[in-house]
C-alpha cells in the first residue's frame, strides 16, 4: 500500500493505483478527454494536469499516467494546475469551439467562451487518440493511426482509403471516441454497415409512412368519387384509430365491431410504442414534412395538454357525449378537406356556405400553422390520441435506447428529432414522447450509440409523465363543461336537422358519430355537410343534410357504407330508401305550378291536384307525408325555392 | 503509374525486410523514386510484415518522404536559425514568389520542387540553399534568378537535344 | 585488417600505426566537413593531388594529402594545414593549390594572403593554434579533428583510440567505469545535463538480460552542428565510448540514431562501425573477451521532435517519433521494453576520454557543478561562425568577442541565442554570465544541444519569437494539447503582433500561456517550447511594446511594419535597385532620384542589398 496526500487528505491506496484514480477516491472528479478505464493511459489531453511535489520539488503533472508513490503531495486545484488546465481546456475549446463535450468540461473548467482563434468551426476531432488505441489494443487490429504532425495531425487509415480487409467494422474505434469525430472522417466511412442499416430502418418508416400517406389520399378520391372498392375499407384510418374506437365504444355503451381493427394499433403501441404516430397516421405523415425540427422552444407543461384533452374526451364520452372528438387528428383530417374540397372544386357556391364549409378547415389550418412554431407541434403538445398512445408506449417493448457508454451527448440526434422528444442533456426520451420515427438513429448519432431494441427501462418516471393534476384538472374542465353546456346557456335553437338516412334516434347519433365528416365527402351530391353554428353544441361539426345543396340520391349509401362508428347506419340500399330523414312541405304560394318535384320524386310521394289559378287551371303538387322520405330531391330541383323544402321529423311547420 | 516493384523489393531485402530498418528503408525507397509511391509503400508493409497504416503513417509523419511525386529539381532552402538572422526568411519569400508555389510544393511545369530544411548544418554559409545537392552558400534573393537559370536553362538544353 | 585477439595485439597494432604515422608526418590536410566541402574542399584536395604527383616528377616531394573531419573555422573554409608546420590556409580556392605546392611546399614560404589575420591586430597568424578563434579554446572532444582521416582507424588507434575501451575490458568491473564516470560528473550533453553516471547505474540496476545503450546523434537544434562534426572528424571515439558504455551497462546492443541530413556523417560511421568490425573491436568476444557488442546506425527522417529521447526510441522502433509521457523512464523501460541509456555524442565521446586520463583529470575542468569542456556551434551574425570547444565557466562575451572575433559587419550586438527552439534569447547585460547549465536556466534559456546564435541590431526579437513557434509548431508530433494546440496559439498571436495587430494584453496572455505550456506539455519539447517567447519578452519588452502600441518594428524586419525608402541624399542614381526590384516599384531615370512605390513595393529587401551606396532606407 501506498500513503500519499491530495489536496490535504492522507489516503491509502493500492501500489500501481493511476494518480486520477487515486484522486477520484479522495472526493475530486477530474475531466479527461483522452482517458479510458479500458485503455492504456496516453496523457494528450493534459486536462487531468495537477500539481505534485516530493522531497520539496513539485511540479506539473498530468494524473492519468502518473502512478502513485509513497509521499507524494497532490494539489489539484494549486494555482499552476488549475491555470494549466484552464488553459489546455481553453485551448481544446478553440479548436473544436462547437463539440457539446469539449464545451461542458472546458465549461467545469470556468472556460465559457475559447479565447483563442479557432481554424475550423466544424472540426470535432481532439486527436486524443481513443480511436486509435482502441483499433489497437482492444479490436487487435491496425487500422487506424495519426498522420502528420503538430497542427496538421489528423486521424486517418492508410493511404487515407477503407480497408475492408484491415477493418472488420467493429466499430470499437466509435465507441471510444470522445466527441463523435470518427464517423465524419473525410473519405473513411467507419460506421458504414451501422449506417446502411440504420438508414434502411428509416427509409423504411418513410416509405411506409408517406405509402400510407398516399394510401389515404387514394381512399380520399375513391370515397369523394364514390369509387366502390371491392372491400369496403374506406373509413380504414379511422377504424384503426383507438381514441375513435374507445371514445365512441364508451359514449355509445354498446360494443362496436367496425372499431375492432384500433385493436391492431392498439397491440403496436404496446410492442413498439407510437409506431402509429410515426409511421401511419397521415396527419403526422404531413406534419412530418415541414417545420422547425429538434427544438423544444414551448415550457415543458404543453406537453401536458393532450393528456388534459385526453381526460375531458374520456371523461365526456363517460357521460355519453363525444361532442369535441373533432379533435381527434384523423377526423381533423378528413373534416379538414372533406367538404371545402366542394369549395376548391367550384361545386359548393353560394357565398353563406362557402364559409361555413371552409369553416370545417380551421382545425387542420390551426395545426399545420402550429407546425411552423415546431414541427409536429399538434403531436408533441394536443394531439389526445397521441396522448392515449403514448400512455400505452409507457409500457411498450421495444423502444429507443442510448448506449451511455458510447454516447458523447453531442445532441445531434436531438436536432433531428421531429417530436423534440430527446433531452438535449441526458440524450434521454420519454417513450410516450417518441414516435418511432427513427430519424435520429440513420446519420445523425456519430455514435452509433441509438439502436431500437428491448429495454428494462422504468415504465413511468420518465421526462413527461402526466400527474394527478392533469388528471383531475382534465376531470374537472369536462364534468363542468357538461353540465355547462347542457345547462341551456348554449343551447342555440331546437333541434331540426335533417341526419343522413337511417339515423333515427338523435340522441343515438350524437353517441356515436365521432364527427369525422367522411360523410360527408362519400355523399355523391353534397347533400351531407357539417353542422357550424346555429345548432346545438353537441351538434358542431356533425353531418346534416342541406337541402339547398344537395338532396339524399335515391341509388345511394354511401354515408353509410363510410361511417366507421356506425352512428349512420350501414344500409342495403333497398332498407336506406325506406329510411326517413324529414317531411317535404309545399309553399303553395311559392310554387310555380312546374310539377319538376313530382317528376323527380322516385318514391311517387308527390301527387297532383288542378288548382285555379291566374284564371287558369294549374296543376299543384300535393306531397303524401306517408311516403316521402325527406330525401329533398324536389326541393333542390324547384325552380322556385323555397316553394317546397324538407323539414326535420316533427318539425315541419303546420300547413297554412 | 506503374513502378518497378522488383527495385522495391531489391531496397527490402537488402535491409533484410527488418522493421527496425523501416526508415532507412524508406529512405533509400525515395532515394530510388524520388518519392514514396503507394505500391511500393503497400509492398513494404507486406513483406516487412508492419501494418500499412504504420508505415503510412511513417511516411506521413517524417518530413523527408513526400507521397507525391516531386519536381525535376529540388530547392532546399535552409532555414535553420543562423540561415534566418542571415535571411533565410527571405529567401524563401522570394522564391515562392518568383516560383509562384508555397515550400513543399511542385512548379506546374514540374521543373522545381520548394522545401525548407530546419539546418544543414554549414551555418557558416548562410543564407544556403540546395539544388539537387549542390550548395549554394551565402544566398541573396538577388541571386536566385542566376541560379535558378541555370537549371532551367540546362532543361532546354536538354530538350534541343 | 586483421582481427585482433587481445589486449597485447591491439597494443602492438598501435605502435606499428604510430610509427606509420610518424613516418607520414609531412602532409597537406584539407578538411573535409560539410561546411568546406559545401564551399568546395573536394576539389581542393583533388587539386592538391594532382598538383603534387605533377610535381613528384621533377621534385622529390614526400606530401600526402590527407583529408580530415571540421577543424570548426567554417567561417574561413575551406581550409588547409601544411603540417608538420602547422601553417595554416583559409579559403584556399583550387586556383591557389599550384602556388601553395610550388610555394610553400616545394618552397617552403608563406602565402601571406592566405593566412588568417587577427582581427585585433590585424596581423597576419601562420600557425593554427595561434589563430585567435582556436587560441582561446579547449579542445578535448575537437582535438582529433583536424589531424585524423576519419576513414582509417588505424589513425585514431595511433594516437591512443580505443586505449580506454581495451582499459576497461581489461582492468575495470562494470561498476568501476561507472564509478569513474560518476567521479567524473560528466552531466548528459544533449541539454538537460542530467548525471551521466547515475544514469548509468539505474540502467545498469535494471533487471533482465537484454539492454540497449543508444547514442543521439539527431542534431535537429538549428544552428548546431558539433555533433555532426564530432562524427565527421573522429567517428572512432564515438564508437569506443559507447562500446565502452554498453559493458559498464551490460548491454550487447547499440544504435547511433542520426539524422539523414547528415549523410557524410552516416558514410563516415557507417565505415569506421566496419572497420571497427572488422578489428574485433566491434562484435563477438571483444579482444578476446565475453563481451559482445554489435552497433546499428539508425537513420532519422527530419523530425526535430525524435531528439526527445522516448520519441527516438519510437522511431528506432520503426513508428512515428512520438513521445510517450515519462516514467517510466527509458532506463526502466526503453527500446522494446528493455531498459535502455541514451546519451548526446559529445557525452558517450566524452568517455574514452574520462576512462584514459581519468574522472579527476576531467574533473579539473570547468565549474563547480558542470565539468569539462562544451561545444557551441557559434553562427549567426559574427565574424567567426564556426564549432567552438570551451571549458565550462567561460563567459559569454569571451565567447562573442574573443572567439568569435566580435559582430559581423560592425553591428551592434543584440542578443545570444541558446538552446535552439527549447532555449532563450540572453541580451547584453548578460554577457559576463560564466557558461554552465544553471546560469544558462536561471536566464531563461538553457544549454540545449549547443547552438549558439548571435543577433545583432537588425534582428527583431518579436520575429525570432515568432521563428522559433513556427518551427516548434511544424515540429511538435502533435500528441499533446498544450504543444499542438498552445504553440499554434501563441504564435498565431506573434503573427498578429508582428503584422500590427497585437492587442492590449498580448504580451500578459502569451506570458500566461506560456507558463501553463511549460507546466502542461507532455515531453521535453512543449515544454521549453515557450522558452524563445517567455526570454525575449523578459529581456525586450519594449520591442514587444513597440510593435504593438506604436505598429513599429525597431529592428526593420517585420514586414508589415516598415516600409522602404530612398534615402535622397546618397542615391546616386545607379538604376541598380530598379533593375533588380521584381515588382516594378521602383522609379527613376539614370542619375536621377529614385523613388519607392511603397503600394507597389512587396518589401523583399533586395533593392537594399544590392544598393552599393545604402541608400535603401527602412521606416
Amino acid at each position: 500500500m501506498v500513503n500519499l496526500k491530495i489536496n490535504d487528505k492522507e489516503i491509502i491506496v493500492a501500489e500501481g493505483t493511476r494518480l486520477l484514480d487515486a484522486i477520484k477516491m479522495a472526493g475530486t472528479d477530474l475531466p479527461t478527454l483522452c482517458n479510458h478505464p479500458d485503455l492504456e493511459p496516453y496523457g494528450g489531453c493534459r486536462l487531468c494536469s495537477v500539481e505534485v511535489s516530493r522531497n520539496g520539488k513539485s511540479w506539473v503533472t498530468t494524473a492519468c499516467n502518473t502512478l502513485v508513490e509513497e509521499g507524494l503531495t497532490v494539489q489539484t486545484e494549486s494555482d499552476r494546475a488549475v491555470s494549466t488546465r484552464a488553459l489546455m481546456a481553453d485551448l481544446i475549446l478553440s479548436r473544436t469551439p462547437n463539440v457539446p463535450a469539449v464545451q461542458r468540461i472546458a465549461s467545469s473548467l470556468g472556460v465559457d467562451e475559447p479565447r483563442f482563434a479557432t481554424t475550423n468551426p466544424e472540426e470535432t476531432c481532439v486527436l486524443c487518440g481513443l480511436c486509435i488505441r482502441a483499433c489497437h489494443d482492444v479490436a487487435k487490429k491496425e487500422v487506424l493511426g495519426f498522420v502528420e504532425r503538430g497542427p496538421d495531425r489528423q486521424v486517418t487509415m492508410a493511404f487515407e482509403t477503407y480497408d475492408a480487409q484491415a477493418c472488420d467494422d467493429c466499430n470499437q474505434c466509435i465507441t471510444y471516441c470522445p466527441t463523435g469525430a470518427i464517423t465524419r472522417l473525410k473519405g473513411l466511412p467507419i460506421g458504414r454497415k451501422w449506417y446502411a442499416h440504420a438508414k434502411k430502418w428509416a427509409r423504411t418508416r418513410q416509405a411506409v409512412q408517406y405509402g400510407l400517406l398516399a394510401f389515404f389520399a387514394l381512399l380520399f378520391v375513391t370515397t369523394s368519387q364514390a369509387l366502390q372498392l371491392p372491400i369496403n375499407i374506406s373509413n380504414l384510418f379511422s377504424r384503426l384509430d383507438p381514441l375513435q374506437a374507445i371514445m365512441a365504444n364508451i359514449a355509445a355503451r354498446e360494443l362496436l365491431p367496425l372499431y375492432l381493427p384500433a385493436m391492431l394499433t392498439l397491440i403496436a403501441t404496446i410492442l413498439f410504442g407510437r409506431v402509429w404516430c410515426g409511421w401511419v397516421c397521415p396527419l403526422g405523415a404531413i406534419l412530418q414534412l415541414f417545420g422547425p425540427v429538434g427544438t423544444r422552444k414551448m415550457q415543458s407543461w404543453f406537453r401536458m395538454i393532450k393528456y388534459g384533452l385526453l381526460i375531458v374526451l374520456f371523461v365526456m364520452a363517460l357521460f355519453g357525449s363525444l361532442a369535441f372528438m373533432w379533435l381527434d387528428p384523423i377526423t381533423i383530417l378528413v373534416r379538414g378537406v372533406a367538404d371545402p374540397i366542394g369549395v376548391i372544386l367550384g361545386i359548393i357556391e353560394m357565398p353563406g356556405f362557402k364559409v361555413g364549409t371552409l369553416f370545417s378547415m380551421v382545425m387542420l389550418v390551426l395545426v399545420l400553422g402550429l407546425n411552423l412554431i415546431e414541427k409536429r407541434f399538434w403531436c408533441r403538445y394536443l394531439c389526445p390520441l397521441g396522448a392515449l398512445l403514448g400512455l400505452g408506449s409507457k409500457f411498450d417493448w421495444i423502444r429507443r435506447r442510448v448506449n451511455e457508454m458510447s454516447c458523447v451527448q453531442c445532441g445531434d440526434c436531438v436536432k433531428t428529432c421531429p417530436m423534440g422528444a430527446i433531452n438535449p442533456e441526458t440524450i434521454q426520451n420519454d417513450p410516450a414522447e417518441c414516435v418511432m420515427c427513427l430519424d435520429c438513429a440513420d446519420a445523425p448519432c456519430p455514435k452509433t450509440a441509438i439502436t431500437y431494441g428491448r429495454q428494462p427501462t422504468p415504465r413511468w418516471n420518465h421526462e413527461f409523465d402526466p400527474g394527478r393534476r392533469e388528471f383531475i384538472g382534465g376531470t374537472a374542465t369536462a364534468a363542468a363543461g357538461v353540465v355547462l353546456l347542457n345547462s341551456g346557456l348554449f343551447q342555440d335553437k331546437a333541434n331540426d336537422l335533417i341526419r343522413p338516412p337511417g339515423v333515427i334516434s338523435e340522441k343515438a347519433f350524437l353517441d356515436k358519430c365521432i364527427r369525422c365528416d367522411q360523410c360527408v365527402q362519400a355523399c355523391a351530391t353534397h347533400a351531407l355537410h357539417p353542422v357550424t353554428f346555429g345548432s346545438t353544441w353537441d351538434a358542431f361539426w356533425t353531418p346534416a343534410i342541406n337541402g339547398e345543396l344537395g338532396y339524399c340520391d335515391y341509388n345511394c349509401n354511401r354515408c353509410g357504407q363510410v361511417c366507421p362508428a356506425g352512428a349512420i347506419p350501414a344500409l342495403p340500399l333497398e332498407a336506406k330508401r325506406k329510411q326517413v330523414m324529414g317531411v317535404a312541405v309545399l309553399a303553395p304560394s311559392l310554387c310555380v305550378n312546374c310539377m319538376v318535384c313530382e317528376k323527380v320524386c322516385q318514391l311517387k310521394a308527390i301527387d297532383r291536384i288542378e288548382i285555379q289559378k291566374e284564371g287558369k287551371l294549374k296543376p299543384l303538387p300535393v306531397v303524401d307525408p306517408n311516403k316521402c322520405n325527406g330525401c329533398g330531391q324536389c326541393e333542390y330541383k324547384c325552380p322556385a325555392p323555397p316553394a317546397i323544402k324538407v323539414y326535420a321529423p316533427g318539425k315541419a311547420p303546420k300547413r297554412t | 503509374m506503374g513502378i518497378e516493384l522488383a527495385q522495391v523489393d531489391t531496397i527490402i531485402d537488402k535491409h533484410h525486410a527488418d522493421q527496425r530498418a523501416l526508415i532507412s528503408l524508406l529512405l533509400d525507397i525515395q532515394d530510388q523514386f524520388y518519392f514514396l509511391p503507394q505500391e511500393a509503400l503497400e509492398r513494404v508493409a507486406d513483406k516487412v510484415g508492419v501494418p500499412s497504416v504504420q508505415v503510412y503513417q511513417v511516411a506521413r509523419f517524417y518530413k523527408a518522404f513526400s507521397l507525391k511525386p516531386r519536381g525535376k529539381h529540388l530547392l532546399t532552402v535552409c532555414v535553420g536559425t543562423a540561415c534566418h538572422v542571415r535571411g533565410g526568411e527571405r529567401l524563401v519569400d522570394q522564391l515562392s514568389r518568383v516560383l509562384a508555389v508555397a515550400p513543399g510544393e511542385t512548379t506546374d511545369d514540374k521543373l522545381f520542387t520548394l522545401q525548407t530544411v530546419n539546418c544543414l548544418g554549414c551555418c557558416a554559409l548562410g543564407p544556403v540553399m540546395v539544388v539537387d545537392g549542390t550548395y549554394y552558400g551565402k544566398m541573396s534573393a538577388t541571386k536566385i534568378d542566376k541560379v535558378l537559370s541555370k537549371y532551367r536553362n540546362g532543361e532546354e538544353v536538354a530538350d534541343d537535344d | 585488417m586483421t582481427r585482433l585477439n587481445t589486449f597485447a595485439e591491439l597494443e602492438q597494432w598501435r605502435t606499428q600505426a604510430a610509427a606509420a604515422r610518424a613516418q607520414n608526418e609531412k602532409c597537406v590536410t584539407v578538411c573535409g566537413g560539410t561546411g568546406c566541402r559545401a564551399y568546395g574542399s573536394e576539389k581542393v584536395w583533388e587539386a592538391f593531388r594532382a598538383e603534387i604527383a605533377k610535381q613528384q616528377a621533377n621534385v622529390k616531394l614526400n606530401y600526402q594529402v590527407k583529408v580530415t573531419g571540421c577543424h570548426g573555422f567554417c567561417e574561413k573554409g575551406p581550409l588547409v594545414v601544411i603540417r608538420p608546420a602547422q601553417i595554416f590556409y583559409t579559403r584556399v580556392q583550387v586556383k591557389d593549390v599550384p602556388k601553395i605546392v610550388s610555394d610553400t611546399l616545394i618552397g617552403g614560404k608563406v602565402i601571406e594572403r592566405l593566412l588568417a589575420t587577427d582581427p585585433q591586430t590585424n596581423e597576419h597568424v601562420v600557425h593554427e593554434h595561434d589563430v585567435p578563434f582556436y587560441k582561446h579554446q579547449s579542445r578535448l572532444l575537437l582535438n582529433m579533428n583536424g589531424e585524423i582521416d576519419p576513414t582509417r582507424i588505424e589513425e585514431y588507434v595511433a594516437l591512443g583510440g580505443y586505449g580506454a575501451f581495451a582499459k576497461a575490458l581489461s582492468n575495470m568491473s562494470g561498476e568501476q567505469v561507472i564509478a569513474q564516470v560518476k567521479a567524473s560528473k560528466l552531466r548528459g550533453r544533449g541539454g538537460a545535463g542530467f548525471p551521466t553516471g547515475v544514469k548509468w547505474e539505474t540502467c545498469r540496476n535494471q533487471p533482465g538480460e537484454v539492454k540497449y545503450v543508444v547514442c543521439n546523434a539527431d542534431e535537429g537544434d538549428p544552428g548546431a552542428y558539433m555533433d555532426r562534426s564530432l562524427i565527421e572528424g573522429n567517428p572512432h571515439r564515438l564508437i569506443e565510448g559507447l562500446a565502452i558504455g554498453a559493458y559498464a551497462i551490460g548491454a550487447q546492443e547499440g544504435y547511433v540514431y542520426i539524422r539523414h541530413e547528415y549523410p557524410l556523417a552516416v558514410k563516415t560511421l557507417e565505415l569506421a562501425i566496419k572497420q571497427a568490425e572488422e578489428c574485433g573491436l566491434l562484435g563477438k568476444n571483444i579482444l578476446g573477451t565475453k563481451f559482445n557488442f554489435t552497433l546499428h546506425v539508425q537513420l532519422g527522417a527530419g523530425a526535430f521532435v525524435c531528439g526527445e529521447e522516448t520519441a527516438l526510441m519510437a522511431s528506432i522502433e520503426g513508428r512515428v517519433g512520438e513521445p510517450m509521457p515519462r516514467p517510466p523512464f527509458p532506463a526502466e523501460k526503453g527500446l522494446w521494453g528493455k531498459p535502455t541509456n541514451i546519451n548526446n555524442v559529445k557525452s558517450w565521446s566524452s568517455i574514452p576520454i574520462i576512462i584514459s586520463q581519468g574522472a579527476d583529470q576531467f574533473a579539473k575542468l570547468g565549474t563547480e557543478n558542470s565539468k569539462g569542456t562544451t561545444i557551441f556551434s557559434l553562427v549567426g551574425k559574427i565574424n567567426n561562425t564556426g564549432l567552438v570547444e570551451v571549458p565550462m565557466g567561460v563567459t559569454l562575451r569571451h565567447m562573442v568577442y574573443d572567439i568569435g572575433g566580435g559582430i559581423s559587419q560592425g553591428k551592434k550586438f543584440k542578443a545570444l541565442q541558446t538552446g535552439g527552439p527549447s532555449g532563450g534569447c540572453i541580451p547584453e547585460s548578460l554577457l559576463d554570465l560564466p557558461l554552465d547549465y544553471e546560469n544558462l536556466n536561471a536566464v531563461g534559456s538553457m544549454m540545449g544541444s549547443g547552438g549558439m546564435i548571435v543577433m545583432d541590431e537588425e534582428t527583431c526579437m518579436v520575429n525570432i519569437a515568432k521563428y522559433f513557434l513556427d518551427f516548434t509548431k511544424f515540429e511538435s508530433c502533435g500528441k499533446c494539447t498544450a504543444c499542438r494546440e498552445g504553440v499554434r496559439q501563441m504564435n498565431t498571436i506573434l503573427e498578429r503582433i508582428t503584422q500590427g495587430e497585437g492587442e492590449e494584453g498580448d504580451i500578459e496572455l502569451l506570458e500566461t500561456m506560456g507558463a501553463a505550456i511549460q507546466d502542461g506539455a507532455l515531453c521535453a519539447l512543449g515544454r521549453t517550447a515557450p522558452n524563445p517567447v517567455l526570454s525575449t519578452i523578459r529581456y525586450f519588452r519594449d520591442e514587444y511594446t513597440a510593435h504593438i502600441q506604436e505598429q513599429k518594428c525597431p529592428a526593420g524586419v517585420c514586414k508589415s511594419l516598415i516600409t522602404f525608402y530612398i534615402i535622397a541624399e546618397k542615391c546616386n542614381g545607379c538604376t541598380l535597385c530598379a533593375r533588380n526590384c521584381t515588382e516594378a516599384a521602383i522609379t527613376g531615370e539614370l542619375h536621377q532620384l529614385h523613388v519607392i512605390d511603397d503600394a507597389k513595393c512587396a518589401r523583399c529587401g533586395v533593392c537594399r542589398e544590392v544598393c552599393t551606396h545604402d541608400a535603401v532606407g527602412v521606416r
